[in-house]
Order: C-alpha cells, then sequence, then structure tokens
C-alpha cells in the first residue's frame, strides 16, 4: 500500500486551520513522510487535483456557490472528509446572526446594495455537513496542532478517529482551576467543546465558545445560572450565538424570555 | 503517642526521600510544613495521576510491533494526608489492588509510597466525614501525627511507617500535650457534620432506580465533571493510543462519568444517554453498587463536589432527600 494520499483545502474562513498545519513544524516533515499532499494550497502553489483522495481536510464554511461547488468535488473524490475548524463544522462566526431574516437584507445592510461583489453569488454561511456527509470531524477556531497530529496520526493507521465529546470544563477542571462561574464571570466552558486545554479559563478569562456547542449541553441551567447572577438576557444571547449558531440563540431567547415574564427569570 | 519538633521531622523526612507535602492547594513537593486541614485538592493525582504513559510502542523494523512498559518506580513520602485523604486511598486500593485483577502500575505506585497522615485541626464547612464512621483524628496511615503548635505529636501505625522513622528519636508525649490533642479533636469534630446516612440506603435507592428524583436532582447539572476531577475515591479512567509516524504511547488520564462519551459504545448505542441517566449512575455507583461489591460507600465525605460544583449541586442534600424516599414502590 502506498502512502494515503491527501489533500488540504479552505472555504470562506480566515484559513487559520490551514495556517495552524503548517505551524506543525517539527512534524511538519514527519507529516509529509507518512502521507503523499497532492493539494495544499497555503503551502505550495503545486498540485494536483485530478486523482483520488484517501482524506481530503476541509475548512472554512459554504457561504458562497464556488464553495459548494469546490466543496462537491472534493467530495466525489475523497474516501475520508474530515471538516477542520469551527467554520466547517459549525459555520463559523459568520452563520451567526440575531433574527429570522434572510441573508440578503444583511448584505444589504453590510455592502449598500445588491451584488456589491460580484466574484460569486453569495449563500447563507452553512457547515460542510449541510450539503455533504462528513466523515470525521476536528473542533477548533482554529485547530490545535496536538489533535491535529494525533488525528492524522490515527487516519494514517487507517483508523477514523471519534470526536471528543466534552466541554472545555473537562480540561480546566482537570487542570483542577478555580470555576469562572464560581466566581460570577460569564464562561460557556460547560457547553463548549474540549480540546484547547482550557487556555482562556486557565488565565482568568471567561471561555467565549470558540470551539462549538458541544452534543449535550444543558444550556438551560447555564442560561438560568448566569441570570441569577445578575446578567441581562441580551447579553447572555449574544454570548451564546457567536459561536453558538442563530437556532440555538433563538431558544435561548424564547426560553429566557418565558421565564422572565413568568417571573422566574 | 510520641512527640518530636517540627522542624526535626521535616528535616529527618527529607533526608529519607522524596517529600511530598501537603500545601492548602494540595500536594507539592517542598520541605514546608504541612497544612493542618482539608487541602482544595485531594490525594488521588499521587497515586493515580492525572495522565500518565503506560507504555510505549514502535516498529523497530517497520513491521513487528515491540514495546516497553513504563513504571513509576519512585519512592515517594507523602507528608500531611489528611485522614480523609488516607481514606480514599483505602478505597482506591480496595478497587485497584485488593480486587482481582490487581492494576499493577497503580499497585507500584501505591507501594513506593509512604502515608504519614496528620490529623486535620481545621475541617471545611463542607465537610462530612463523621457520616462514614471515622473523623478528622480517626488515625490512618502508615505514621499518623497531630500538630498541636511547635511539636507533633506520632504514632507509628506500620511497618512501613516504622522503617520510614528508623534511626529518629522520638520522647514521650507529655500529658499537657495529650490534653492538648483532646482539646484539638473535639474542636474539629463539632465542626463536621454528620448527615445521617441511612443504612438501608443502597436499597433505597435501588427502590427508586426510576423515580422521578433523578430528573429533579440532574436538572441543573451542566455535565462539567469538575466534582469527579475533584472527588477523591472517583477512579474512572480512560486508556487511549496516541499514534505517531511509526511509534506512539499509550496513556491513561482520569475520565468523568458525567460526561456522554464516557459510557458510548463502539456501535453507537449509548446505555446512559442523557444528564438523568449520568447523574443517577454517579450518585449510585456511590451509594449503592460500590456498598453491594465492597461494603462500603465510595464517598469519604470530604465536600470538594460541594465545594467546586458552579450549579451548587449538594451531594449531602441529596442523600438526605434519599432518606426520605420510600422504599417499597
Amino acid at each position: 500500500m502506498g502512502k494515503p494520499k491527501i489533500g488540504i483545502y479552505g472555504l470562506t474562513g480566515c484559513a487559520g486551520d490551514q495556517l495552524n498545519i503548517l505551524n506543525c513544524e517539527d512534524e511538519l516533515l514527519k507529516l509529509f513522510d507518512i502521507f503523499e499532499i497532492k493539494s495544499f494550497v497555503m503551502a505550495s502553489r503545486e498540485k494536483d487535483e485530478n486523482v483520488q483522495l484517501d482524506v481530503a481536510f476541509v475548512e472554512g464554511s459554504v457561504s458562497t456557490e464556488k464553495d459548494l461547488e469546490e466543496l462537491l468535488a472534493i467530495r466525489k473524490k475523497s474516501k475520508i472528509l474530515v471538516a477542520i475548524g469551527h467554520c466547517a463544522i459549525y459555520g463559523g462566526v459568520q452563520a451567526m446572526f440575531r433574527g429570522g431574516e434572510e441573508w440578503i437584507e444583511r448584505y444589504k445592510r453590510v455592502y449598500g446594495r445588491e451584488n456589491a461583489v460580484t466574484l460569486s453569488k453569495p449563500l447563507e454561511p452553512k457547515p460542510l455537513s449541510a450539503y455533504v456527509k462528513v466523515d470525521a470531524v476536528l473542533h477548533g477556531c482554529p485547530i490545535e496542532k496536538e489533535p491535529f497530529l494525533k488525528l492524522a496520526g490515527k487516519l494514517a493507521h487507517g483508523v477514523i478517529p471519534r470526536t471528543p465529546d466534552y466541554p472545555v470544563c473537562a480540561e480546566c477542571r482537570w487542570k483542577e482551576n478555580e470555576c469562572l462561574l464560581l466566581k460570577g464571570q460569564i464562561c460557556l466552558g460547560p457547553l463548549t467543546n474540549a480540546g484547547c486545554g482550557a487556555i482562556c479559563p486557565s488565565l482568568n478569562i471567561g471561555c467565549i465558545g470558540c470551539w462549538g456547542p458541544i452534543r449535550e449541553e444543558n444550556w438551560a441551567s447555564e442560561a438560568d445560572l448566569l441570570v441569577e447572577k445578575g446578567y441581562d438576557i441580551d447579553e447572555i444571547v449574544t454570548r451564546f450565538s457567536v459561536f453558538g449558531g442563530t437556532e440555538r440563540a433563538q431558544k435561548l431567547e424564547q426560553f429566557l424570555r418565558s421565564r422572565k415574564e413568568k417571573g422566574n427569570g | 503517642m510520641k512527640r518530636i519538633a517540627k522542624s526535626k521531622l521535616i528535616e529527618f523526612l527529607k533526608s529519607k526521600g522524596e517529600l511530598w507535602v501537603k500545601t492548602r492547594e494540595g500536594f507539592q513537593q517542598s520541605d514546608a510544613e504541612a497544612f493542618a486541614g482539608r487541602a482544595s485538592k485531594s490525594v488521588k493525582n499521587m497515586v493515580l495521576p492525572r495522565e500518565e504513559t503506560l507504555l510505549v510502542f514502535f516498529k523497530p523494523d517497520g513491521k513487528n510491533v515491540d514495546y516497553d512498559e513504563i513504571y513509576d518506580d519512585r519512592k515517594r513520602i507523602l507528608f500531611g494526608l489528611s485522614p480523609c485523604d488516607a481514606k480514599s486511598i483505602e478505597l482506591l486500593d480496595l478497587t485497584f489492588i485488593k480486587t482481582s485483577p490487581t492494576d499493577s502500575y497503580y499497585k507500584q505506585r501505591r507501594e513506593n509510597s509512604v502515608l504519614v497522615v496528620l490529623a486535620c485541626n481545621s475541617p471545611s464547612k463542607t465537610c462530612f466525614c463523621k457520616s462514614f464512621g471515622y473523623g478528622p483524628f480517626t488515625e490512618l496511615g502508615d505514621v499518623f501525627l497531630v500538630d498541636i503548635g511547635d511539636v507533633y505529636l506520632v504514632k507509628i501505625l506500620s511497618d512501613k511507617g516504622k522503617a520510614l522513622l528508623e534511626g529518629l528519636e522520638l520522647e514521650d508525649a507529655a500529658d499537657a500535650e495529650l490534653a492538648k490533642l483532646e482539646e484539638l479533636k473535639s474542636t474539629a469534630e463539632s465542626k463536621v457534620q454528620d448527615i445521617g446516612i441511612p443504612k438501608d440506603i443502597a436499597d433505597r435507592l435501588y427502590a427508586n432506580f426510576e423515580s422521578d428524583f433523578w430528573e429533579k436532582i440532574a436538572f441543573r447539572c451542566v455535565n462539567c465533571g469538575a466534582c469527579t476531577f475533584y472527588c477523591p475515591t472517583c477512579y474512572c479512567f480512560d486508556i487511549q493510543d496516541v499514534e505517531r509516524t511509526n511509534w506512539g504511547w499509550r496513556e491513561r488520564t482520569w475520565d468523568s462519568c458525567m460526561f456522554a462519551i464516557y459510557s458510548l459504545e463502539t456501535s453507537g448505542h449509548n446505555p446512559r444517554p442523557t444528564g438523568m441517566h449520568r447523574m443517577r449512575n454517579r450518585i449510585m455507583h456511590k451509594f449503592s453498587y460500590y456498598e453491594k461489591i465492597h461494603g462500603q460507600h465510595l464517598c469519604v465525605g470530604c465536600g470538594r463536589c460541594v465545594d467546586v460544583c458552579p450549579t451548587g449541586f449538594d451531594i449531602r442534600e441529596v442523600v438526605k432527600q434519599a432518606a426520605k424516599l420510600e422504599v417499597t414502590r
């Protein structure tokens, strides 16, 4: 068996995930040892898009028709598709908005008119899984070196890895840090995917949720807790929605407002 | 009871090996005076580390896998455990050494550790050790000490303890010093709660397995896992292989039953799918399952889980509420 062929791609996003793969420095050459890299535009302009890939790593959200075409082509030629980074898995910050309006309204507000940008037709920003089957995900905003190497190691040995499914608190309390929620700060640790090593809470900064919501989050309890600590509903909803997507924020807002009306909030 | 000047004992212990001292925060390698109260972190990390490498594997010729097991053979003196720390090690021993199969990694570390227990002069507000039939002055470990000011009262409780203090000259304690001990003891004991655990709690919880009680107590839990990491008796761990090009290592880390992935099976089925199921498992493990297997509760009443929970979950309240549950349903 030859080396597995891989491609590393970016759709709409800050390209930070690709950059962090490049940042693997010492381990990067070993990565080239175990994989045959067919496309990685950030690292080399030489690429071969006409081969079947064993693994495609894709970062960024689908935000334009061009993104979508590219994604469909990648999916077609890849055995395993790995969504890397928050944008690819959840849609990223660009998928955050409040209110139920169509994207075109926001577009006009931002750019002043319709058809202001003509590179490609815009779409409502969505994660890869809205359009294609995603075989594995690697959380992060951006992804971290160590989890990426672990994942790459598994893939090189033919294993499709499972995603860690525990909150930032796991890593934070695992380090036996003092709890920021107990101190009265807003911290989204209990609702957010771990893997970052709880960097922010370890430095006394509340988690902003940048690795995306965990599958089984108890946001109702967290929101209740923040209300008890005296935070404003609007602030809580905004914090939740930045990396958590619209749907969740709307549910949360409804929940908190109905609580308040009942007099429990 | 014997006596010795504090500085003399610390000097002596330092000369005997790697000295780990319990400070207010937890165990540290130092030669400071031990803190005679409940530290914020328990002794668990010293016998069952947060993360440890069990073995390293490699393919020397690119084909066959070879491996080296890695054992921690450092000899440590753990100085200043509170009785609840010592009690929790007794419970961990039950699981890892005294029940087959034994855990060779734990066993080695445990055999290499001498436990110097220090009576707990200042229990915390959340302490409830008295509920488990022992207290802040219960004599446990290999050597038992009481901090009465400039002097430690000393009692050797095992051969290991005897070997540790061999060559150290101990004096007999004076009557005034023994009186001081009694005084400290009654003060400390008066600060600790007895929550009155019903004798039949194991069966009581079994009888209420399907009760909505669990849903109620789990409602506010955000599944952060703090209670399990701080708990000195929560011993669940995860083992993973980390693979690199032609080598890798097997690591063991603490795990928590409060996470969904903990009980997730390869098939995709999760026997404990919701927070309610996980909360029920945690409480019942402590007060039902463990007792059925080992005859003891898997809780030492240190109260750390109460202190660290962001949502104010209080295991003492849960036990008190459980005591009111009906037995026949």
